[in-house]
């Protein structure tokens, strides 16, 4: 099991603009706690900015947290000494946000799914090739085929699945997919997210989706949970189904409300419309952080910050003084197949 | 290719297709960051325009200014910045702002939304349908997500591998798809509410235009594919003037269809 125990993530921006004063401090993920287990999947929804790349880097000990601790069945990344570390990132893997930019355009596909088996030392070369081209199969690459070829010489989908099966070499238990498939064209999304899934089932992984799509996150976090992030914080978490049909958080409904629908097979039955469209940071020395975009917002959101709390039901948390579950798209029609 | 009426595109004088473009068919790019020229301030660009197509420039910063208001922009903040200073989005609404500067009738937009987080994305495509409407403009709007155009077009033409699939009015196409390929991408669009099951990938590659299979072009991809598909190509059968058709061969025993 993964516990983050109250993180936090601050950075110091050094660029000097004309927005930013020189030194200023971003706090990228404010006091977030949650627990994961093997076997569950769970997704991360928010728009850019939420921090929710911040927390998958952190989950998966690329960076440490300025605040709190993540502990990895027990134990805390940030007070184990160096060699330990090599077996913690074993332990989480992540898989990046750009499949052009994570793959060295230099190195054949042999290359790059060798070196993390060997690094960690998992098997010699001969049977690193072996258990290369068995990952590069199960993710639904022709291993023959790419094997011997260098990155740009794929399309954007089998680089995807080419990211996720290295990712695999080293045995990991938690993979974190940060919006694995928003550079892949719809068509094919649903093949990779699929792959996925079945082999995060399969293999009784841990599987973490960021994503600022609702349809995704409902796609992978079927039967999972889901935790909306704004500002660095969670303001919402729950199962998935209760997350997208009854939605507390004014947040989770602007964003539910954002996604276009499919007329006539979707409709929906209300909006909840943010009175701003771009996030924001104004205002927000105290209080609610989406205060300044809320449009139920009143002087007690504005002075008290609320707490993450049971609500609803024990599992389904919010923060907000005002939560009320609003259904706002329903499902109106059986589309002919 | 014929605007409006006019001569063929193709025969007009270099001056005429300038004036034909932007002034009656105007163009939202992908990548709106890259279609604004970082050196200058958005003020600038827009009297860049207006000089090139002989518009006072009062009369341009007026429109603008209106524009501006209509696409939820500060007028007296964005026109003075410089495009970094801008959001995505705000860059998005900015172009698609300068697109209809000089009153089209007909605008392009190809992804406009593709780079945009999800709520801007719900306000450039609320905007759109608003402009749309009290524009009287007409709309030709390129995407890979269906789920996007849903709410915003009327009819929809659906392409592969270089040619129309299908085409109809939206919602009948979205209720129900004909051609397999249109099926296929509808199915690959998960649920927001509703039963996940009908889900489905669409099988294989997109289609290698260096290497198109014989036949139909989908036949390799489609799961209803029989022996005609593989030797020979579909053509387009339209019916209702023109306004819907399809490319399969499952159809082609359809009476009563003119073939185009």
């Amino acid at each position: 099991m993964i516990q983050v125990i109250n993180v936090s993530k601050s950075f110091l921006v050094k660029t000097t603009s004309s927005h930013a004063a020189s030194g200023r401090i971003v706090q990228a993920v404010r006091d977030v706690s949650l627990s994961w287990n093997k076997g569950e999947f769970f997704a991360i929804v928010g728009e850019s900015g939420c921090g929710k790349t911040t927390l998958g880097r952190l989950l998966a000990g690329h960076l440490l947290p300025t605040g709190g601790e993540i502990q990895y069945n027990g134990v805390s990344m940030s007070t184990t000494k160096r060699p330990h570390h090599r077996h913690l990132a074993r332990l989480v893997q992540l898989i990046p946000q750009d499949p052009y930019a994570a793959l060295n355009p230099v190195r054949k596909i042999r290359g790059l799914m060798r070196d993390p088996i060997t690094y960690h030392r998992i098997a010699n070369n001969r049977q690193a090739d072996e258990l290369a081209e068995n990952l590069l199969q199960m993710v639904g690459l022709s291993a023959k085929d790419v094997i011997g070829k260098y990155p740009h010489q794929l399309s954007g989908g089998q680089r995807q699945r080419l990211v996720i099966a290295r990712a695999l070499t080293v045995e990991p238990q938690y993979l974190i997919a940060d919006e694995a498939v928003s550079m892949v064209d719809v068509s094919l999304r649903i093949g990779i997210m699929d792959s996925l899934k079945e082999i995060s089932r399969q293999r009784q992984l841990g599987l973490l989706f960021i994503t600022h799509d609702f349809r995704v996150a409902r796609y992978i976090a079927q039967g999972g949970s889901i935790a909306v992030m704004y500002l660095g914080q969670i303001v919402e978490q729950g199962p998935t189904e209760e997350i997208l049909g009854a939605p507390l958080h004014p947040y989770t409904q602007s964003l539910i409300s954002a996604v276009p629908i499919l007329e006539g097979v979707e409709a929906r039955n209300q909006t909840v419309v943010p009175s701003r469209y771009e996030i924001s940071t104004q205002n927000l020395a105290q209080g609610c952080s989406f205060a300044n975009r809320c449009p139920f917002a009143d002087q007690l959101c504005k002075n008290k910050a609320p707490s993450l709390l049971p609500s609803t039901s024990p599992h389904h948390l919010v923060a907000c003084h005002h939560a009320e579950p609003r259904e706002l798209v329903v499902d109106v029609a059986e589309p002919a197949s | 290719m014929r605007y409006f009426g006019q001569d063929n595109l193709y025969d007009m004088s270099y001056d005429q297709q300038r004036r034909l473009f932007w002034e009656k068919v105007a163009m939202v790019f992908q990548a709106a960051q890259n279609t604004l020229n970082p050196l200058l301030r958005i003020r600038q660009q827009i009297l860049d325009i207006a000089q090139d197509h002989d518009i006072d420039f009062q009369q341009a910063m007026n429109s603008a200014k209106q524009l501006c208001e209509i696409m939820y922009l500060d007028s007296e903040r964005v026109l003075n910045a410089y495009p970094h200073e801008l959001s995505g989005g705000m860059k998005q609404r900015v172009s698609i702002a300068l697109a209809l500067l000089l009153n089209p009738s007909l605008v392009v937009l190809d992804e406009p939304t593709t780079a945009l987080d999800v709520i801007s994305q719900a306000s450039v495509l609320r905007i759109l349908n608003d402009v749309r409407k009290s524009h009287n403009l007409s709309l030709i709007f390129i995407t890979h997500d269906i789920s996007v155009i849903s709410e915003i077009v009327d009819r929809i033409i659906v392409m592969y591998a270089g040619r129309i699939v299908e085409t109809g009015p939206v919602r009948d196409v979205i209720l129900h798809p004909r051609h397999p390929y249109t099926q296929g991408l509808l199915a690959s669009i998960p649920p927001l509410r509703g039963n996940l099951s009908r889900t489905r990938a669409l099988r294989g590659q997109p289609a290698d235009l260096l290497h198109l299979p014989h036949g139909c072009a989908f036949h390799e991809r489609c799961p209803r594919a029989f022996s005609r598909c593989r030797q020979e190509a579909p053509r387009l059968l339209t019916d209702d003037h023109g306004q819907t058709g399809v490319a399969c061969h499952l159809y082609a025993s359809d009476s009563g269809e003119n073939v185009l």
